[in-house]
């Protein structure tokens, strides 16, 4: 059974389309790298996914239930899981960290657990001490954000994602912000979430990334998926598209 | 060539009048400051709802109610409740009639506020707590209000420092806060000169180290924190 299936979604912002009839499958423990060039509807396919955007037609299934069902032609939008329940199990780390500013780190991570979760304040803050030595910034657990490094930030927004115990966790151009030192550190710690068996989608531009860890590669582009396959289609894309897109992704490295 | 003797001593004299004065000053400001400033966020969280059906109407009735009072002058406000809030009421203390008049002129500058900061606090937070699982009042009360709380501290010091000073104006409808005591005094002593430099003195001695906090705060990193 897959984790989650996404059947011909549409969303469109006004009159501009964003998705264009996206569908696939993740299985458990799997991990789908989402690539395309930006504006490509990369992004707002996973905010569709964990309802922080509503999709305009299309359904899309997790766990083998429905979360949400939508028909464009009656306009009916249908949410057949509860949202909050659904984002503690699908965990979603933001391109910008997105941290609370004014709160520590140690804060940022266990406000989750205790806030949704009912875990008791000093529970949360050793699960969150775990969490901060698990991502390798358990120095900085009483700093605010401000004082981080681009990388530690966004090692913290992935422990904060991870504090929920989340089934499957997106993330989206989380090394995009960062240097490639600091984006290094970052895919360490994505690489040892693949190796635990969470299953993740991720968008990216590291290309080396992808072919390194996807089990399944998705060009985006125009809202549509281009191309689909095994990390192999990196090497010998099949469209035009495609190849173009790395080879303008390889010029820039 | 104006010549003048200054005689200092009328300070001295009548100084239980100026500490009198001042402590009525100072209680008014505070109750005012305390009423305009929780009724003033409360009104803030209400305007900052923007839910579509009857409310709306609610909502564009308190925003001209606001701007119409934010235009009148205080003084206007603290005669207007004078004279006809004893009618409507029953109060008919002076002091609660000038601290409800200015909690009211406090209490529109603070709603204004804390409304603009409740909808300055950025998206990305806000999604975070989302993506979380967090329900709407959750991220209500545990991201944005505190957030926007901790951004307004630095306007309440101005707004304070303002609602201090603005106190001077109940001394037309007799309360007997510092001007007021001033004017009595001066009146017995013709000592004009002297009971006004004095009475200069004692505001520039409580609202200059005031100022000079509200600029510390500014500066704050405590409230200009960025992620």
């Amino acid at each position: 059974m897959s984790h989650l299936s996404v059947h011909n979604i549409h969303k469109s912002f006004g009159d501009s389309p964003v998705i264009a009839g996206v569908s696939f499958d993740l299985q458990p423990g799997e991990a789908c790298v989402v690539i395309g060039p930006s504006g490509g509807g990369k992004t707002t396919l996973l905010k569709c996914i964990n309802l922080l955007c509503r999709i305009d037609h299309g359904r899309i299934e997790f766990d083998g239930k429905t979360i949400v069902n939508a028909d464009a032609t009656s306009s009916t939008y249908t949410v057949e899981m509860d949202p909050s329940a659904l984002r503690t199990r699908i965990g979603m780390v933001f391109q910008e960290w997105n941290l609370w500013p004014n709160k520590t780190i140690r804060e940022n991570i266990a406000l989750g657990p205790i806030c949704v979760k009912g875990m008791r304040k000093s529970d949360a803050y050793e699960l969150a001490e775990e969490l901060g030595r698990q991502v390798a910034i358990a120095e900085k657990m009483d700093s605010f954000p401000h004082s981080l490094s681009g990388g530690q930030k966004q090692r913290a927004a992935i422990a904060r994602a991870l504090a929920m115990r989340p089934e499957l966790l997106m993330l989206d151009e989380v090394t995009s912000a960062l240097d490639p030192v600091l984006a290094a550190e970052v895919l360490e710690v994505m690489e040892g979430l693949k190796q635990q068996g969470l299953t993740l989608l991720v968008v990216t531009h590291h290309i080396d990334f992808a072919r390194a860890m996807a089990d399944q590669v998705l060009f985006l582009e125009g809202g549509e998926v281009r191309e689909t396959g095994d990390p192999g289609i990196l090497d010998e894309p099949e469209t035009e598209q495609l190849a173009w897109f790395l080879k303008r992704v390889w010029r820039a490295r | 060539m104006f010549h003048y003797d200054w005689d200092w001593s009328v300070i001295w004299t009548y100084r239980w009048a100026f500490a009198e004065g001042l402590g009525v000053t100072t209680l008014l400001s505070l109750v005012a400051m305390l009423l305009g400033t929780i009724s003033g966020l409360a009104l803030g969280v209400v305007l900052s709802f923007k839910t579509p059906g009857p409310f709306v109407l609610l909502r564009s009735l308190l925003l001209f109610l606001i701007d119409a009072i934010k235009a009148l002058p205080p003084l206007i406000v603290i005669l207007f409740f004078y004279y006809w809030l004893p009618y409507l009421t029953g109060i008919k203390s002076s002091f609660w009639l000038a601290a409800s008049a200015l909690s009211l002129s406090l209490c529109v500058f603070v709603a204004d506020v804390f409304r603009h900061a409740i909808a300055g606090v950025p998206r990305p937070q806000i999604d975070a707590g989302y993506a979380l699982g967090m329900s709407h009042p959750t991220v209500l009360k545990r991201l944005i209000f505190p957030e926007a709380l901790r951004s307004i501290v630095p306007t309440l010091g101005i707004l304070y420092l303002d609602i201090f000073k603005l106190t001077s104006l109940a001394s037309v409808i007799v309360v007997r806060e510092l001007v007021h005591r001033a004017s009595e005094v001066s009146t017995y002593t013709y000592r004009f000169l002297e009971v006004y430099a004095a009475l200069a003195g004692i505001y520039l001695v409580v609202l200059l180290p005031f100022s000079f906090l509200v600029r510390k705060l500014e500066s704050s990193s405590m409230f200009t924190r960025r992620s």
